[in-house]
């Protein structure tokens, strides 16, 4: 009898600390898709949703001021020069390389604030509620006029 | 019988310690699950989303904010930095670049393997006079200087894959003199003295149409242009009109209006005459029918995308000079 209850104990112990060490895991993202669902959320001015136009990857990278090789792949959605709003999504190398990249959103939106303070005002403020994220291997900015449609789309993307 | 009865209360009380154990271990295995089911996926950007919404961002003086823009487009487009070993790695990248540019231009629209097929040294006639038809090799040693619609040119083509890029959203004819907006440390002339360009296009014009009139704008231009002569002295400059805005935009009641664009394309057209600059008339290449830029393909009335982009480029192509 002792030596089932000590299997079993054994056993309970070796599940608590499986458990106890497994991260909830996060998924791989279609990153186009997430974009478009994005887009076409509601939080952007529809002048704006029917004009954003997809940016090479390599753009999207320099511009960001990441580094090519902490970024695999990358989406990135904007109408130049028109408006602050943007959607960018980064697909990382690891989650470190991720991080990296995180890091730089900061002074990305600084900039695009500064930049459209003086030019468009009305702009520079959708950059106050930019909504950013890190989910794993993935970063995401967004720059829009409704920050919940968009939490609400990615929290849906990345459930 | 006592005995027995005392044996078989023994083992009910192990039986119980058992249970009760079993039971303690599930429950902290329930506690750990509920705790990690509670937390969730781990998105640390929601706490720094809320310290970014409530954080004062300082406001610097124009120049810096247009450095700071172009900082991250000279990462796209080139080699600013004022050395002579840049130029070499500057040179090598353009000549890989336009072998990758060659294969690509292969996939392009129609109209684009059209130009890229014929010589570059092929002439067509236009009304402004004899054109040269070029391959975007052309582009090598050219720089593009301009505001938010060069940004595009460079977004939204492959330009920024053969030809060097200056730009800034905001940028007009004063501060692209004064402001060191290229890598928020180098100003034009800093870039231009440090790179042997051939070729200089430059559009400027829109951020300045609200100008009390445009011979003020147009001598801050002029002065701007034979600064760059004097920097790139064998250089072709080709000095680009404006570009139209949409019947909306133009209708808003602000300076920015069609009219006052023609008008303001006018005295550059003249400024350009007198300094044997070239004057493209890219205005044409995307003004529609009624001399407007059209209302869906623009977010605000000014600024495009792809489509419209590569008209301007290709008008490019089509209107080159001898070297």
């Amino acid at each position: 009898m002792k030596k089932i209850a000590l299997i079993l104990c054994s056993l309970m112990l070796i599940m608590c600390s499986a458990c106890s060490s497994q991260q909830p895991a996060a998924h791989d993202l279609d990153m186009t898709d997430l974009a478009e669902k994005l887009k076409t959320s509601g939080a952007f001015e529809q002048n704006i949703s029917s004009t954003m136009e997809p940016i090479r990857a390599d753009r999207a990278i320099d511009m960001f001021g990441a580094s090519q090789e902490d970024v695999k792949d990358a989406v990135y959605y904007t109408c130049v020069g028109a408006t602050a709003a943007e959607i960018l999504i980064f697909e990382c190398t690891d989650e470190e390389a991720a991080q990296r990249v995180y890091d730089l959103a900061d002074p990305h939106l600084e900039n695009l604030q500064t930049t459209y303070e003086s030019y468009a005002p009305e702009e520079a403020k959708k950059v106050e509620n930019a909504v950013k994220e890190l989910y794993g291997r993935y970063v995401i900015v967004v720059v829009s006029s409704n920050a919940d449609t968009v939490q609400s789309v990615i929290a849906e993307a990345t459930a | 019988m006592g005995k027995k009865n005392k044996k078989l209360s023994k083992r009910q009380l192990q039986q119980n310690m058992f249970l009760s154990f079993i039971m303690l271990i599930i429950a902290v295995i329930i506690l750990i699950a509920g705790i990690f089911l509670i937390r969730g996926v781990t998105t640390p950007g929601e706490e720094s989303s809320s310290e970014e919404q409530s954080q004062v961002i300082q406001i610097p003086e124009i120049g810096d904010n247009s450095g700071e823009i172009e900082d991250s487009a000279q990462q796209v487009n080139g080699n600013p930095v004022p050395a002579e070993d840049s130029r070499e790695e500057s040179s090598a990248r353009e000549e890989s670049s336009q072998e990758e540019s060659s294969q690509e231009e292969s996939s392009q629209e129609e109209s684009s393997e059209e130009s890229s097929s014929q010589a570059e040294s092929s002439e067509e006639s236009s009304e402004a006079g004899n054109w040269q038809t070029v391959t975007d090799d052309y582009f090598a040693d050219a720089a593009f200087v301009g505001n938010s619609l060069t940004e595009g040119l460079f977004f939204y083509t492959d330009i920024g894959d053969i030809a060097d890029g200056y730009y800034s959203t905001g940028l007009n004819v004063l501060n692209a003199q004064t402001d060191a907006f290229v890598d928020g440390a180098y100003t034009l002339n800093d870039v231009l003295l440090a790179n042997n360009y051939s070729k200089i296009y430059v559009m400027m014009g829109l951020n300045e149409v609200g100008w009390p009139s445009p011979e003020s704008f147009v001598n801050e231009y002029e002065k701007m242009l034979q600064q760059i002569e004097s920097d790139c002295p064998n250089a072709i400059i080709y000095v680009q009109s404006i570009l139209p805005v949409s019947a909306a935009r133009s209708a808003q009641g602000d300076s920015i209006n069609n009219a006052n664009i023609l008008s303001f394309n006018e005295q550059i057209r003249q400024m350009a005459e007198r300094n044997d600059w070239v004057y493209l008339d890219v205005w044409s290449a995307i003004a529609n029918e009624n001399g407007e830029l059209d209302a869906d393909a623009t977010p605000d009335g000014i600024h495009f995308g792809t489509f419209y982009m590569e008209k301007w480029l290709d008008y490019l192509r089509t209107h080159a000079v001898s070297e």
